[in-house]
């Protein structure tokens, strides 16, 4: 599942958005504007029920 | 055959361009949303790590191209995102408004693989030559290959993209290349010696290995799995590549690359 996820810091209210799939860790956590505090979910939105990436060519003998 | 595919998150925040924040990073998804108003955003694109080889001792893979620079949006744009690769797999070009970054090679127990668009090469297995790193999205320099070593495994090349280090059947595995974005794979040992460390990326040194298979490259988004065990670890996310197969047996699973990124920073 792909997920749209806003955010903003309470530091400085820098506003920041990670799309990513659902069962991924949030990369970057703390302001990166800042970098005083950590970042606030503020609104999150399905925007797949898939993670859509492509993948390289099918693997050869090795 | 099964990939490992955990993360470790960077635990710092990014290193922008001047005046500029990062404000979305993208690692899964067909389009991106602008805020109405903006019309150029400075885009960095990473394309996934190359995964490692499935045999015996097998090299790491090689890290994700990188492109970088102002592109040109609409309040959607479309993007392709990278996966890493998987076991003998080439990780997946990124692309996002003209820029393309492309896939790191994938290791391999023979010979390794070759990267594209800026992707790094993957470490061969022992005696097996490293595969050649490519040219660029803007051309030169090239990303370096996988190195083969003589006894002990080479280690990978470095560059903007790390290459991924050798398997060796007979001493300690060659380490991944350090990259200035991508870190490549750790090489896996099946003798004495451990498996190799994975190459650093841009934030950070890559893991060290404590056990006879290689340990994953950092990516620009997480630094690389150590590993604990037979198998190959995962590459940090955002390209790093992945860490080589220890012991002989054929028990350990190839170390799977991280996932491709888009950061856009306005």
């Amino acid at each position: 599942m792909t997920v749209k996820y806003e955010y903003v810091s309470a530091c400085c209210g820098h506003e920041y958005v990670e799309q990513r799939a659902a069962d991924e860790p949030m990369f970057f956590p703390t302001c990166n504007a800042c970098g005083e505090n950590d970042y606030e979910l503020i609104k999150e939105t399905v925007i797949s029920e898939t993670v859509e990436r492509v993948a390289g060519p099918a693997p050869t003998e090795g | 055959m099964s990939v490992s595919s955990a993360y470790t998150a960077a635990a710092v925040t990014t290193v922008a361009p001047r005046d500029l924040t990062l404000k979305q990073t993208i690692t899964s998804g067909t389009s991106v949303t602008i805020p109405a108003g903006i019309n150029w955003v400075y885009a960095l694109v990473v394309g996934g790590g190359g995964g490692s080889g499935t045999g015996n001792n097998s090299g790491g893979g090689g890290g994700g191209g990188t492109s970088s620079g102002w592109v040109a949006v609409s309040t959607s744009t479309p993007c392709i995102i990278g996966g890493g690769g998987g076991g003998n797999g080439q990780g997946g070009t990124t692309f996002f408004s003209g820029l393309a970054g492309g896939g790191g090679g994938p290791g391999s127990g023979g010979t390794g693989g070759v990267g594209v668009l800026g992707g790094a090469g993957g470490g061969g297995g022992s005696g097996g030559a490293g595969g050649a790193g490519s040219i660029g999205f803007f051309g030169a320099p090239a990303a370096t290959a996988g190195n083969n070593g003589a006894s002990a495994g080479g280690n990978g090349g470095s560059g903007i993209a790390g290459g991924g280090g050798q398997g060796t059947g007979s001493s300690t595995g060659g380490n991944g290349g350090s990259g200035t974005l991508t870190g490549g794979g750790g090489g896996g040992s099946n003798g004495p010696g451990a498996g190799g460390s994975g190459g650093s990326g841009l934030y950070g040194a890559g893991a060290s290995s404590s056990s006879s298979g290689g340990s994953g490259g950092t990516g620009v988004l997480g630094i690389g799995s150590a590993n604990s065990g037979t198998s190959g670890a995962s590459g940090g996310a955002g390209g790093g590549g992945g860490g080589g197969i220890g012991a002989a047996g054929g028990s350990g699973s190839a170390g799977g690359g991280g996932t491709g990124c888009i950061l856009l920073y306005y």
